[in-house]
């Protein structure tokens, strides 16, 4: 009954409201006008204090007793009639049973005048007269909306006027965005008076799962004021943390709906290439359940700085391009997941376990190095065949964990020209030292892996060997004991006998 | 190619729509020019002086045996023109079981518009099977069957056979064993790949055996234990016999990470390396690191019998980034002394190498760098100055240009030069799961001192196309 009685009044207490929607307190019936025809309100209003929406409005007929095109001129009057399509949860009844002194003139009098008929909508002043709010304002934090709003989903309101109602100072709050779950998940939670589940799926990814978002219902008009606005993800205190990156799985496991909320499957994979995580990856939305974009986080190796403040000339200019040409909706994060230079040293946190590689690297990532040939990696700098000379001598990194000496280096210097194709000297080589085959003994103690690139046994063995001039290649301290009891036929390579069988 | 093998699913036996499968490849080409070294001679008259180490005109070093009339020196050969092409095809395959897959990098190679004899290295072998096995994987353990490969503290091994491991808690054990392949070659060790460039090439295959013990506490900290063995097929010796310990904290506000590997056949520490550094990143990031580095060598060749000998080196970086510049500057240093060769000839002992690079990124869209790095050690030197532009106008676009400046001496011989050379690249992702990366450089080599070196001027270029079909194991579909 009483829905029936607010959806008849609706037109006159609800949308006044409004203040775009409707600003005047007049009313669209000539009260004044009439005001010596009628001598009470219930004479035309005779429903109203008995919540009877049959009788709220006068029936057409009570108008045409007059106005039939003889007494006076012809009106067309139809009575409203439907659901309450307003933003007020009002009861005449209700408020004419607790005040025995109000009056339909209490609210509906114009402030301006007190001449009988002289009425209009009710205004929210008007109710603030007897209904003060507990604080002075009235979207504080404290005040139940509820008590006199319902949900906007339940009114009829244009596109235009959904627009124009205020948003809330708290919502201003530069920390709104990320303490409002808390609020959201309160028992008295009043997002539902504005919102639709389409106002949270605007940045929620698990918009359709979420018990607290699905509960807000879907509407169209609020679904396209949403649309097209940039979903807004906030990093949290914690994800600042450097560590955070290599601790999160924990936090992933034990709040994993509070991940779910930003991170599609798609943010994880990311980086989560492999099987790590997947316990934890499988239970976020994929990406035909989310709702929103996501944080989608890209891998880089870059700096993740903010363009500064103080910049002039060209730097300027080239900023300006930079930034024009970012989509303004991107969600993107550059993530260092590693520290810089971190190809070159990753050795230790990988042979240590430190990192579980294979968390987000598939075995292939490491075999398009350590595969022997570079496939799709730029391990190596461009022009690296002509500068690799001094990092292959200086072991600035083991080429033998991916190339083998002799089928990559040896191969290749050999076609070169590079390396001896015989045991015949024929060239001038090593020419930078007069007297090298004297002098060779220590570069090839110190560099002797890169020896190897170029000279067969072989060629070696026709001095250093009892098939050559006998002359011993062993340092000071060789043990060759403890050589021959690894592979006893490595001695006979170079001797005729066991050298140690004495 | 989805619809084939989508076919092939549904003619097997077993209901295989559900399961996944992932097929991604990799086409690389390129366009390589080289000059190599030849031998070439003249009547001995025309070289000024006596004795057997003379010069051309030119100042080219010549060998003028006692028994010719004629000397030999070399000079750049004519420029050779090759086309490299290798195909990777990775295959992957799951769900007949819980934690049950497949596995497949296969490799062939070609050469495509080559106008000499001229054989890019291993592109003579012209197909590899990198890896192929069997993986199941529960909470608590993980069994491999098949070529594949382990990487540990002692580097990359492939091999033919088992892999097993065992998880609890913080701990996890595991153990590998079969016919072992060359490191860095993915061959047996009787394979034709090495008899073509050794005359002494290992005539039995090997067995590998190893173990691995971890250790990981938490998150920040971690440590191996590797024991590994490849034992000669006819079980007449090893091949090697090596350990390695590697362990690494980022706890007490540090990252420390050490770095052990041992050879048993030498009693020798290959490689031991101690870094420090910093572990939170802010304005100044550094670490600092002692090495000591000495080679290994598998007991089929004699060079270890050689007594080759280490260094010892310290190294330290620096990397400044300031908050309110989009800039990133880093500089670094090492220093080397080799031990004693007991050889009684002096020669360069020492080495050491310095540099920096500054990296300027706009926006995520516009990333400038620049380096500089000079290394001067035993062997070789070489000083190379870099910068590079790169614009990303979307995630599906980069381009860049590099251009260069590179001077290298060789100590051990006669051999200074510089390189200008300016390259530029483009990388394009078609798709979320196609890619196209193309890039172009052209050098020139300015020979000085009467270097006899090969000729590196030249125009390169590679491109790449990768694509993928299917998903990984439970990643959602592509976009």
């Amino acid at each position: 009954m009483t829905r029936r009685i607010l959806a008849i009044l609706s037109p006159l207490i609800a949308l006044p409201l409004f203040a775009s929607a409707a600003k005047s307190q007049a009313s669209p019936f000539p009260h004044d006008t009439h005001a010596r025809l009628f001598v009470s309100c219930a004479a035309c209003h005779a429903g109203v204090a008995a919540n009877d929406s049959a009788r709220f409005f006068p029936a057409a007929s009570l108008c045409a007793a007059c106005h039939n095109g003889t007494v006076t001129r012809e009106v067309r009057w139809t009575p409203p009639a439907g659901r309450y399509a307003g933003l007020l949860v009002f009861s005449h009844r209700d408020h004419l049973a607790k005040s025995k002194e109000a009056t339909c003139a209490t609210c509906h009098a114009l402030a301006d005048t007190s001449q009988w008929m002289n009425v209009g909508r009710a205004v929210a002043p008007t109710c603030f007269g007897c209904h003060a709010h507990a604080t002075t304002s009235h979207f504080a934090a404290t005040n139940r909306c509820s008590t006199c709003h319902r949900p906007l989903m339940r009114t009829v309101l244009t596109d235009a006027q959904l627009a124009a109602l205020q948003k809330p100072p708290s919502h201003q709050s530069s920390t709104f965005v990320t303490t409002h779950g808390t609020m959201a998940r309160a028992r008295d939670a009043t997002c539902a008076l504005c919102h639709s589940r389409e106002s949270c799926q605007r940045c929620h990814v698990d918009g359709a799962t979420s018990p607290v978002i699905v509960a807000l219902g879907s509407d169209a008009r609020i679904a396209r004021l949403i649309r097209g606005r940039a979903a807004v993800y906030p990093t949290p205190a914690d994800h600042r943390d450097r560590k955070f990156v290599l601790e999160h799985a924990d936090v992933a496991r034990r709040e994993t709906a509070r991940c779910a909320i930003c991170h599609a499957r798609a943010s994880c994979e990311s980086c989560h290439t492999g099987q790590g995580g997947r316990d934890v990856i499988t239970k976020l939305a994929d990406a035909m359940e989310a709702t929103a974009p996501g944080v989608q986080l890209r891998q880089a190796v870059t700096l993740d700085v903010a363009t500064p403040a103080q910049t002039t000339g060209f730097l300027s200019r080239i900023y300006a391009i930079a930034n024009a040409l970012a989509r303004s909706e991107d969600t993107t994060r550059k993530v260092r997941v590693h520290p810089l230079h971190f190809l070159r040293m990753h050795y230790a946190v990988a042979a240590s376990g430190e990192l579980q590689c294979s968390g987000c690297h598939t075995q292939r990532f490491c075999t398009d190095c350590h595969g022997g040939e570079r496939v799709s990696r730029r391990y190596h700098p461009t022009n690296f065949l002509y500068t690799h000379a001094p990092q292959a001598y200086g072991r600035e990194t083991d080429c033998t964990s991916c190339h083998s000496t002799e089928a990559f280096c040896r191969s290749c210097h050999r076609q070169l020209g590079l390396a001896a194709k015989t045991n015949a000297r024929s060239t001038v080589f090593h020419n930078a030292q007069p007297l090298w085959l004297l002098q060779h003994g220590r570069a090839a103690r110190q560099d002797l892996n890169a020896c190897a690139t170029c000279h067969q046994q072989t060629y070696c063995m026709q001095c250093h060997s009892d098939l050559g001039a006998r002359i011993n290649p062993h340092g000071p301290g060789f043990d060759a004991a403890r050589m021959q009891s690894k592979n006893p036929g490595l001695c006979l390579m170079c001797h005729f006998t066991n050298p140690l069988a004495k | 190619m989805r619809r084939f093998i989508r076919l092939l699913l549904a003619l097997l036996p077993v209901p295989l729509g559900a399961q996944g499968f992932r097929v991604s490849g990799v086409t690389l080409m390129q366009l390589i020019e080289l000059r190599p070294l030849a031998i070439d001679s003249a009547p001995a008259s025309t070289f000024p002086g006596t004795g057997q180490i003379r010069a051309t005109p030119d100042g080219v070093p010549a060998f003028c045996s006692q028994t010719s009339n004629y000397c030999q020196f070399e000079r750049s050969g004519n420029p050779v023109s090759i086309g490299p092409v290798m195909q990777d095809l990775t295959f992957a395959g799951w769900g007949l079981m819980q934690g049950l897959s497949f596995r497949g990098d296969l490799r062939a190679r070609g050469e495509i518009g080559n106008d000499s004899t001229f054989v890019f290295p291993r592109y003579n072998d012209h197909f590899d099977v990198l890896d192929a096995y069997a993986q199941l994987d529960r909470s608590s353990w993980q069994a491999r069957l098949g070529r594949q490969w382990v990487m540990n503290g002692l580097g990359a091994y492939d091999f033919d056979g088992g892999d097993l491991l065992v998880r609890h808690d913080a701990y996890s054990l595991e153990g590998w064993a079969g016919r072992a392949l060359v490191e860095g070659l993915q061959e047996p060790y009787t394979t034709s790949q090495l008899a073509a460039v050794d005359n002494l090439p290992p005539q039995q295959n090997g067995y590998i055996f190893g173990a691995r013990a971890r250790f990981r506490p938490d998150a920040l900290s971690a440590a191996a234990l590797t024991y590994q063995r490849v034992l000669i097929a006819d079980r007449s010796g090893l091949y090697s016999e090596r350990a390695a310990l590697d362990a690494s904290t980022r706890r007490l506000g540090a990252a420390v990470d050490l770095d052990l590997t041992y050879d048993f056949a030498t009693g020798d520490w290959n490689e031991a390396r101690l870094r420090v550094g910093t572990s939170n990143v802010g304005v100044y990031n550094g670490w600092i690191e002692a090495r000591r580095s000495r080679p290994f060598f598998e007991l089929w060749t004699i060079w270890g019998a050689f007594s080759p000998v280490g260094f010892d080196e310290a190294r330290a970086n620096l990397d400044w980034r300031p908050k309110s510049a989009p800039i990133d500057v880093t500089l670094f240093g090492g220093y080397q002394q080799y031990a004693p060769t007991n050889t009684g000839i002096s020669l360069r002992t020492n080495g050491w190498r310095a540099g920096g690079d500054a990296t300027w990124l706009g926006s995520h869209s516009v990333v400038a760098s620049a380096s500089y790095a000079v290394d001067i050690g035993s062997g070789a030197a070489g000083t190379d100055i870099r910068g590079n532009v790169r614009w990303i106008p979307s995630s599906t676009l980069s381009i860049g240009a590099e251009g260069l400046l590179t001077q290298n001496i060789y100590e051990f011989r006669v051999g200074t030069g510089r390189i200008y050379g300016v390259v530029g690249d483009v990388s394009w992702f078609v798709r979320q799961d196609v890619r196209l990366v193309a890039d172009a450089g052209l050098y020139q080599h300015v020979l000085t001192n009467g270097a006899p070196g090969p000729d590196w001027s030249q125009r390169r270029a590679s491109m790449r196309f990768e694509f993928m079909i299917g998903r990984d194991p439970g990643l959602s579909r592509a976009q």
